[in-house]
C-alpha cells in the first residue's frame, strides 16, 4: 500500500522551541521516506493547527499523521478526532512525544534535536504497519453505586437519583452521615451542622431511587465501565431491619455498657444502640463484642422487651449482588492518631484532646450536653490550641491537612462562647485561611480574643498541680516561652482510610504517595479516575473541607450522568485477537488474564478474546507460545513495535519489512 | 538576599538541607535545653544563614551552646539534623577565626592535640591542659573532686599512644 | 535467642578502657557479657572515635578515626562492635552510614582503608550494650541470671541524648524503654521521668558549667519528684557530670547524699552476683543497695 504520511512538529510555545530546532526536525522529517507533507507550527493543538492537519488529510490524501507534541495522554485524543473529522480512521494516527520525553528534560539542544529525530522517525516507520481499527460499542447499566454514606455520598446520591437514576448508597457504619454528623458547627458561617446535614439524610432515606445499604462493606467487583458487577456483605445487625421500629426501648433496657465511638469514646452507649440520635435508617444494632448473650450467653432482654420482635440473634452476614453502570468512591478519611507524637502526650495527660473529641464536647448531643467540661470535671481557663499536628511534618504527614487550621478556630470560637472567661492561643505555623469567608473568621476569632501565636509546640510536660506546660517559641518575638494550660486540642491530620489501598485494589485504581485515591488530572479531571467507570470525590481523594466534598459530590454525580446518558459506551479497539487458524487451544493465555476476558471456545478448541473485558494490557500476547501471528495485539503488533526499534537502535529509516514487500 | 559572605560558610549538605527545608516553626528553639542562654534562638541562626547573615551567625553564642544532643533533630518537622547544622556552623566559625574568646574552641583545640599526637585521649589531662589554658584557677575548684574521684579508684592520669599515629592522618 | 557462644568485637573507646573516667562501666559490661556467656574481643590498639568535638576542627580527619577502628573489626572477622560510650555509638555509626551512603567520604576513606570499600563492609553493625542486652540476650536468659533481685527498688534510668539520637533504631529517640526494661528484670521498679533523654550538658561542662549546672538541676528535681532511690546511666560523660554538678549544686537539689548513681551494668553485675571489686562500685553504695536486695530462690 502506498503510504502518504503527514509529519506536524508542535513548538508547545517555547516549550518544545527552546530545547529542540524544530525547523531541523521538520527538514529532516520531510525527507523521511513515505512522507509527503512535514510543518511545524507553534501550538498543534490550537484551532489552526487542527485545521492545518485537517486540511492537508484533504488536500494531500494523507493515509497517515504522526503529530510531536506533548504525551498522548493529554493531546492524543485531540489529534484522532481532527483525523477522524477529517475522514481518516484515528488509529492511522501516531503521537510523538518531545516535550516530557525531550525537551523537559534535558537543556542540551543537539542531543535533544538528535533524539526528536529518532522519535519521529520512529513513528513514521510505525505507521506504515497501522490498520484501521473501529471502536467497541457497549451498553451501560444506568445505575450508580456510591461507596461512602458522608455528606459527599449523600450529596453525589440526591444529584443522581433526582435526575432520574438508580443509586445504592453503600455505608460501613449502621447509619449515614459520615464525619459531618459528629460536628456542632461548621466554619466559616457557623452552621449547625446537624440542622443542614440531616434533611439531606432523610431526603436520602426517603428518595425512591436511592437504596441506602448501611452497614456493609463492599466485598468483590468484576466487570468493567457501564457493566460493574458488585458483591456488597451486609453485616448482621442482628435486628431485623423491616420490623425495628427505632423506638429505643431495647436500648433503655440493655445492662451492657460500651465507650461510645460516635463521641470519641468520651461517653458510654449500649451494646444494642443507634450511633446518634438522628440516624438514618433508624434502625438499632447489636454491638456483637460486647453483647451479654454473645460473649456470655445470658442476658437477652433486649428481645424480651421489642416490642415488634425484631431481635434476631440468629441473623447472618447477607451478600447481596448489584449490577451498576458507575461507581462513585466517597469513603473520607481516618483522624490522625497523635499518641505517636509522645511528646505531646496523648492518652498520656488527660487533659490533652483531639480536635475531634473536642468537636463532640462543644455538641448539645455530646457527653456534656455541649458545656466545655474536662475529663476530671473542671472548666477550663486556660486552652491551648496546637496546629499542624501530623500535618506539615516529614516524620508523619508530609501535606496540608487543608481543614485544621479552621476548626481549630471554629473550637476557639465554641470555646469562648461556652467558656467566656477562658483564654484561648492557637500555636500556628502558617494559618491556611484560602476559602470563601475564611480569612474574615480568621479576623472575627481574633476579635473575639483569641490569642494567635506563631510558633509549634515543641512538647507538653504536666505540672505538679496537674496544670499542662506547653513550651514553644515565639517566632515572631524569637523568644521560648511556655503556657500553663488546663486544656491542650491537637488540630490532628486527615488521613487516608486504614484500608483505602484495599479498596483502591477491588476498584482497581491507584493512591497517591500519601495513600489517597488518585484522581486523573489534579486540575482537568480532579474526580476521574484511571478507571474511566470509577469516580472518586471528597475527601477520601485529599484532604478537603465541607463546602469543597460538597462540590467534588456534585461533580461526581456530574461525570458518571454524563457517562449513563450516553447510552452505550465507546471501547478502545487497542486489545488482543486471536488467529483461530493457529490457535493451538494450549489455554496459556486464558490463565494468565488479569480481567478474565480470554475464555476457550469449546467448539472451535482455541482461545477467543471477550472485546469489553480486554483492557489491551499484552498478557496474553507476551505469553502466547506460538507466537504473534496466533495471539496479536491491535495497535502493538509486531511489525509496528520492530519498525519503531529500527529507526532508534539501528537509525534504520525504512523498515526492512517495507523493503522486502517493496523488493 | 545574596550575602557577600557565603564563602565563609561551608558548602555542605547540612547547611543546604536547613535553608532549603526549615519551615521558622520553632520546634528547634523550644527543644532545646540550653536555648534560655542562647542570644539568639536556633530558628533564628537557620534563618540569618538563609538570609545572608553569615558573618553575624558566625558570631552568635547559640553555635558554641549547641552540645549536640539532637533532641532537634529528631523533633524537627522537616527532618533537619539541626545539630549537624551547628557542628558545620562551628567548623566554619573556627576556620575563619570568629570565635578566639570562646572557650568551647578552646576546649576542640586541645582535644585535637592529644588525638593528633597519641591518637586517643586521656579526660583528666585534656581537663587539666584545657585549664591551664583558659582559667588556670579552676583547677583548684575541681581538687575535691578529683580526690572524690581518686578515692573510688577512677581517676588515672595515664594515656596509651596507639602505634603508628600516621594511620589517622590523611 | 540463643546467643551462647555469640561473638563480637569490642570498642571501649578512651572513656571506659581500663585508663579512661568511665572504666567501671567497661568492667562490670565485660563481666555482666561474660557472666552470660557472650564473648566479645577488643579491637587491638583501637583509637579514639573523635567524639563530636574532633570533627569540628578536622571534619575528614573525623571520619578516618572512625574507619580505622572498623577497619580493624572487619580484618578481625567480627564486624558486630559493641559499644558503651554513647559518644562512640554515635560517632562510629556517623562514620559507618557516611561510609556506606556518602560516595565523597567513602571514595576517601577507602583510599587509606581499601577492607572498608569491600562488600564485606555491609556486615559491619554498630550494637549498643543496651541494645544487645535487650534484643538479643532477652528476658528469659537475664532472669535467669539473676541470684539477688533488687525487690521493689526504686530505680531511674537516665539515658542521657546520645544513645537513642540521632540514631534511633533500637528505641524510641525521646521516650525509650529498654532500660526500664532490664530493671524490672531484675526485679526493680522502674520509675520514670520525662527527663530521661534530656541532655546533661556533655562537654559544656567545661565551658559553660553554671548553664550546664542549672540543667542538671532539673533533671535531679525530675527524679526526685518520682521518688528514685538510686539512678542508673549508661554514658561516662552523664555520670561524671551527675556526680560533679551534685556536689557542684549542693543545697541546690534536695538529693540525698547517699543516692547512689551508678552505671546500669554495675546494677545488673550486682544483681548477678557479681563481685563488687569486680564492678567497680564502692563499699558504701554497695552496702546501701544490697540492703535492699533479697535472695531469690531461683538460684
Amino acid at each position: 500500500m502506498d503510504r502518504k504520511i503527514g509529519v506536524y512538529i508542535c513548538h508547545c510555545g517555547l516549550n518544545i522551541a527552546s530545547t529542540v530546532n524544530v525547523q531541523k526536525l521538520t527538514e529532516f522529517a520531510q525527507g523521511l521516506e513515505g512522507v509527503v507533507i512535514a510543518r511545524d507550527y507553534p501550538y498543534m493543538c490550537s484551532d489552526p493547527g487542527q485545521e492545518l492537519i485537517k486540511k492537508d488529510i484533504k488536500e494531500y490524501g494523507l493515509t497517515n499523521v504522526v503529530v510531536a507534541s506533548c504525551s498522548p495522554t493529554m493531546h492524543g485524543p485531540t489529534f484522532q478526532k481532527v483525523c477522524e473529522e477529517a475522514g481518516l480512521n484515528p488509529y492511522m494516527f501516531q503521537m510523538v512525544n518531545i516535550r516530557e520525553h525531550v525537551s523537559w528534560v534535558t537543556d542540551d539542544v543537539e542531543k535533544a534535536t538528535e533524539k526528536a529525530k529518532l522519535l519521529v522517525a520512529a513513528a513514521v516507520n510505525r505507521v506504515k504497519f497501522h490498520e484501521p481499527l473501529e471502536k467497541i460499542h457497549v451498553p451501560l447499566t444506568q445505575s450508580v453505586l456510591i461507596v461512602g454514606g458522608g455528606i459527599t455520598g449523600i450529596e453525589a446520591a440526591l444529584k443522581l437519583a433526582n435526575s432520574g437514576k438508580k443509586v445504592y448508597l453503600v455505608e460501613r457504619e449502621p447509619s449515614i452521615g459520615g464525619r459531618m454528623a459528629q460536628l456542632e458547627k461548621t466554619f466559616p458561617t457557623l452552621d449547625c451542622a446537624s440542622c443542614i446535614l440531616t434533611p439531606k439524610m432523610v431526603d436520602v432515606a426517603s428518595n425512591p431511587n436511592i437504596t441506602i445499604l448501611a452497614y456493609s462493606e463492599i466485598k468483590e467487583v468484576s466487570g468493567y465501565i457501564g457493566n460493574y458487577k458488585v458483591k456488597v456483605v451486609k453485616k448482621p445487625r442482628y435486628v431485623d431491619e423491616n420490623k425495628c421500629i427505632g423506638c429505643g426501648l431495647c436500648a433503655t433496657k440493655c445492662p451492657s455498657k460500651v465507650l461510645d465511638e460516635f463521641n470519641m469514646g468520651l461517653s458510654y452507649r449500649k451494646a444494642i444502640y443507634i450511633p446518634f440520635p438522628q440516624a438514618v435508617p433508624r434502625k438499632y444494632t447489636i454491638d456483637r463484642e460486647r453483647c451479654l448473650y454473645f460473649t456470655k450467653n445470658i442476658c437477652r432482654v433486649c428481645e424480651r422487651f421489642c416490642p415488634t420482635k425484631a431481635i434476631n440473634f440468629e441473623q447472618k452476614p447477607e451478600e447481596i449482588a448489584l449490577e451498576v453502570g458507575a461507581v462513585i468512591l466517597a469513603t473520607g478519611y481516618d483522624v490522625f492518631d497523635p499518641s505517636v507524637i509522645k511528646r505531646y502526650g496523648y492518652g498520656r495527660y488527660k487533659n490533652v484532646y483531639t480536635g475531634l473529641e473536642v468537636e463532640r464536647l462543644t455538641s448539645a448531643s455530646g457527653p456534656t450536653n455541649g458545656r466545655i467540661i474536662l475529663r476530671d470535671g473542671r472548666t477550663p481557663s486556660t486552652v491551648v490550641i496546637i496546629h499542624c499536628v501530623g500535618s506539615r511534618d516529614e516524620n508523619y504527614h508530609v501535606y496540608c491537612s487543608r481543614v485544621c487550621c479552621m476548626y481549630a478556630m471554629k473550637l476557639a470560637h465554641l470555646i469562648k462562647e461556652r467558656a467566656p472567661n477562658s483564654t484561648v492561643y492557637e500555636l500556628y505555623i502558617d494559618i491556611r485561611a484560602h476559602g470563601k469567608g475564611y480569612e474574615e473568621f480568621y479576623r472575627r476569632v481574633q476579635e473575639e480574643g483569641v490569642i494567635f501565636i506563631r510558633g509549634k509546640a515543641a512538647e507538653i510536660t504536666e505540672s505538679d498541680n496537674g496544670k499542662l506546660i506547653v513550651t514553644f517559641e515565639d517566632t515572631l518575638l524569637g523568644k521560648v516561652q511556655q503556657i500553663e494550660a488546663d486544656m491542650v486540642v491537637l488540630a490532628t491530620a486527615l488521613e487516608p482510610r486504614k484500608d483505602a489501598r484495599e479498596l483502591a485494589r477491588i476498584f482497581n485504581i491507584p493512591v497517591d504517595k500519601n495513600g489517597f485515591f488518585l484522581e486523573r488530572h489534579p486540575k482537568l479531571a480532579p474526580v476521574s479516575t484511571v478507571n474511566r467507570g470509577v469516580f472518586v470525590a471528597g475527601a477520601c481523594q485529599g484532604p478537603k473541607d465541607i463546602p469543597d466534598s460538597v462540590a467534588q459530590g456534585a461533580a461526581a454525580a456530574a461525570e458518571a450522568l454524563a457517562l449513563l446518558s450516553q447510552g452505550v459506551v465507546e471501547a478502545e479497539p487497542v486489545i488482543a485477537e486471536v488467529n483461530k487458524d493457529l490457535c493451538s487451544g494450549c489455554r496459556i493465555c486464558i490463565s494468565v488474564c488479569p480481567y478474565n476476558a480470554t475464555v476457550f471456545d469449546r467448539e472451535s478448541k482455541t482461545a477467543s478474546v471477550q472485546e469489553v473485558l480486554c483492557q489491551g494490557c499484552g498478557t496474553c500476547v507476551a505469553s502466547c507460545p506460538s507466537g504473534a501471528r496466533t495471539l496479536r495485539q491491535r495497535g502493538f503488533t509486531d511489525k509496528q513495535i520492530i519498525a519503531e526499534i529500527e529507526a532508534i537502535l539501528l537509525k534504520r529509516f525504512v523498515p526492512v519489512e517495507v523493503l522486502i514487500t517493496e523488493t | 538576599m545574596v550575602s557577600q559572605n557565603n564563602h565563609l560558610i561551608e558548602d555542605s549538605y547540612a547547611i543546604r538541607a536547613a535553608i532549603e527545608k526549615c519551615i521558622q516553626c520553632g520546634t528547634c528553639s523550644a527543644s532545646c535545653p540550653l536555648n534560655n542562654y542562647m542570644d539568639y534562638t536556633p530558628r533564628q541562626v537557620v534563618l540569618m544563614v538563609r538570609e545572608g547573615f553569615i558573618h553575624e551567625a558566625l558570631k552568635t553564642k547559640t553555635i558554641w551552646l549547641c552540645s549536640t544532643c539532637y533532641l532537634c533533630a529528631v523533633r524537627c518537622p522537616a527532618k533537619i539534623n539541626i545539630g549537624e547544622f551547628m557542628t558545620a556552623l562551628k567548623r566554619s566559625a573556627l576556620k575563619n577565626g570568629y570565635s578566639n574568646n570562646q572557650l568551647y574552641p578552646k576546649l576542640m583545640e586541645t582535644y585535637a592535640e592529644y588525638i593528633n599526637k597519641y591518637g586517643r585521649i586521656s579526660e583528666p589531662r585534656l581537663m587539666i591542659k584545657f585549664s591551664l589554658k583558659t582559667s588556670p584557677f579552676k583547677l583548684l575548684k575541681m581538687i575535691p573532686f578529683s580526690m572524690k574521684l581518686l578515692r573510688e579508684g577512677t581517676l588515672s592520669f595515664s594515656l596509651e599512644k596507639i602505634q603508628n599515629i600516621e594511620e589517622i592522618k590523611i | 535467642m540463643d546467643t551462647s557462644g555469640k561473638a563480637l568485637s569490642y570498642y571501649p573507646g578512651c572513656s571506659c578502657s581500663r585508663n579512661g573516667i568511665g572504666r567501671h562501666y567497661g568492667f562490670s559490661s565485660l563481666a555482666v557479657l561474660r557472666a552470660l556467656g557472650i564473648t566479645v574481643s577488643e579491637i587491638e590498639d583501637w583509637n579514639c572515635c573523635g567524639s563530636n568535638l574532633y570533627r569540628v576542627v578536622d571534619e575528614k580527619g573525623s571520619y578516618l578515626l572512625g574507619a580505622r577502628n572498623l577497619a580493624k573489626a572487619l580484618e578481625m572477622n567480627l564486624p558486630e562492635i559493641l559499644i558503651l560510650c554513647p559518644a562512640c555509638f554515635l560517632s562510629m555509626n556517623r562514620t559507618l552510614t557516611e561510609i556506606l551512603a556518602n560516595t565523597k567520604v567513602r571514595n576517601e576513606i577507602t583510599k587509606k582503608y581499601s577492607i572498608l570499600g569491600s562488600p564485606a563492609s555491609s556486615r559491619l553493625r554498630i550494637r549498643h550494650v543496651i541494645d544487645f542486652l535487650v534484643n538479643d540476650i532477652g528476658e528469659e536468659a537475664i532472669k535467669n541470671r539473676v541470684k539477688r533481685r533488687l525487690e521493689g527498688l526504686k530505680i531511674a534510668a537516665y539515658y542521657g541524648c546520645q544513645i537513642t539520637r540521632p540514631y534511633s533504631y533500637f528505641d524510641d529517640p525521646e521516650f525509650p524503654t529498654s532500660l526500664e526494661k532490664i530493671i524490672s528484670w531484675i526485679g526493680g521498679q522502674p520509675v520514670e521521668s520525662p527527663l530521661k533523654t534530656k541532655c546533661c550538658g556533655g562537654m559544656l561542662m567545661l565551658t559553660n558549667e553554671e548553664e550546664v549546672l542549672t540543667v542538671i538541676e532539673k533533671i535531679f528535681n525530675s527524679y526526685v519528684r518520682e521518688g528514685a532511690e538510686c539512678i542508673v546511666t549508661a554514658c561516662p560523660l552523664c555520670h561524671l557530670n551527675l556526680e560533679m554538678a551534685r556536689t557542684r549544686l549542693g543545697k541546690r537539689i534536695s538529693v540525698d547524699k547517699r543516692l547512689p548513681i551508678i552505671y546500669f551494668t554495675q546494677l545488673v553485675g550486682l544483681s548477678f552476683g557479681i563481685g563488687i571489686d569486680e564492678l567497680g562500685i564502692s563499699k558504701n553504695i554497695a552496702e546501701h543497695l544490697i540492703e535492699k536486695m533479697v535472695l531469690t530462690a531461683t538460684v
